[in-house]
């Protein structure tokens, strides 16, 4: 199976199959453009975020494969646990989803955003993304 | 606060925007009041020309229920108006909003907070209202109409047919809330032998139809549903309600179901069969 290499902002290098690379539209078009000799790079994504993809991607290509034996409640488990992260992280995954144009995963982490918004009592939602806010001031 | 802490980040706006339209409007007010950028989000063209909520409108409490069912107390421009009339169409949900203070009207839509001053009237009976696309239609019991139209600067009134009939006609009188329907107004005139008027609102022409409905029933309630009408009725001898569908290019009356009514006894505190009179008037179709 053909590879692709993705670079992530530290420098770290991951090897991914080509079919999980181009599920990322933004690295498909990378690949389409410059070929896949070298390594992608993509500055705007950390170590973590880009594992954390891969490891998102993955997931949804087994369950999806013919034979797979994941129940659609597995799946959910799966996105649950995934998510269950601190708003920080939270946001890098907005931010990676939508800079790798990984739809799924995009629509999947607005949603749990818009989730905590909704579920939480007003002073804890205002508490709980300004201070995910002022992190960064 | 120190050292910076690594690997934080602030969302750009166009993203915010994707979070807060997925969002029931009591929601999306409180995410509104978290910081400026997301308030900036929250008043952005985009999301106020994306922004869906299925939520209701209350005619009468100033108030709304949004899609999560939390009810919400609004006000425009932050007066206290009274709210007016309430109609939520498919791709259009406004409510009339009168300041009785300032003597102005305002048509709008409080899930957006968007308001739009229009010329101010008052009439008896608000309930009657129809707000449509370009247009605001009150038929009054009395039969007349007054329209206002986007962009006119005051309202204009016209009178609507009252059918020939030399031996009673004052007794005429249009008794439901006037339903919508595309760019057609329905009403029926008369309790008791109804006739039905609609009121083309881009010609601003009416039509009559006699006696649409079966004779001697009472007590009509109508509402459309995808460009149909139907009329509710209660037969009080039979102890049922009817919902006929009233097919109107032919003139035809079709009935669809009959169903037992029920009352519920305020005072017993029990569902009975028997009609009570006088608590008889509450009946509503509901049409979803």
């Amino acid at each position: 199976m053909v590879k692709v290499t993705l670079k992530s902002a530290e420098g770290d290098v991951f090897e991914v199959d080509e079919e999980l690379a181009l599920e990322s539209l933004m690295v498909k078009n990378m690949i389409e453009d410059v070929g896949l000799d070298s390594a992608i790079s993509l500055p705007n994504v950390s170590s973590t975020i880009l594992a954390k993809v891969i490891e998102y991607i993955k997931f949804h290509m087994d369950a999806q494969k013919d034979g797979s034996k994941k129940t659609s409640e597995e799946i959910k488990a799966f996105d649950d646990d995934f998510v269950n992260v601190g708003i920080p992280t939270l946001f890098e995954m907005v931010l990676a989803s939508n800079y790798l144009n990984v739809k799924s995963l995009l629509s999947l982490t607005c949603n749990t955003v818009a989730n905590m918004i909704k579920t939480k009592p007003p002073a804890e939602v205002k508490e709980m993304f300004t201070s995910a806010k002022q992190a960064k001031a | 606060m120190g050292a910076r802490r690594k690997t934080t980040t602030t969302l750009p706006q166009e993203l915010v925007e994707e979070i807060l339209l997925k969002l029931p409007y009591s929601s999306l007010i409180i995410a509104r009041s978290v910081c400026k950028a997301w308030k900036a989000a929250a008043d952005s063209s985009s999301v106020k020309s994306r922004y869906r909520d299925s939520g209701r409108f209350f005619a009468d409490a100033n108030s709304i229920t949004d899609s999560s069912d939390k009810r919400i107390r609004w006000a425009p421009r932050g007066d206290y108006p009274d709210v007016l009339c309430a109609v939520s169409s498919e791709d259009q949900r406004c409510v009339l909003a009168r300041s009785t203070q300032q003597r102005k009207l305002f048509l709008g839509n409080p899930f957006l907070n968007v308001w739009q001053e229009i010329p101010y009237k008052v009439f008896g009976d608000w309930s009657r209202a129809c707000i449509l696309r370009n247009k605001i239609v009150v038929w009054c019991t009395d039969g007349m109409l007054f329209t206002w139209t986007q962009g006119d600067e005051g309202w204009s009134n016209i009178e609507s047919p009252v059918a020939d009939d030399s031996e009673s006609d004052s007794e005429t009188e249009f008794v439901l809330k006037p339903v919508v329907s595309g760019n057609k107004l329905f009403c029926l005139d008369s309790l008791r032998y109804p006739n039905l008027v609609e009121f083309d609102t881009t010609s601003n022409s009416f039509s009559y139809t006699e006696n649409v409905l079966p004779n001697g029933e009472d007590n009509y309630l109508a509402g459309a549903w995808k460009s149909k009408l139907y009329v509710g009725t209660v037969i009080a001898s039979e102890r049922k309600v009817q919902i006929l569908e009233l097919e109107r290019e032919r003139g035809v009356v079709l009935r669809l179901t009959e169903t037992t009514y029920f009352s519920y006894d305020m005072d017993a505190g029990t569902w009975d069969k028997q009609m009570h009179w006088a608590a008889a008037a509450p009946v509503n179709i509901v049409l979803h």
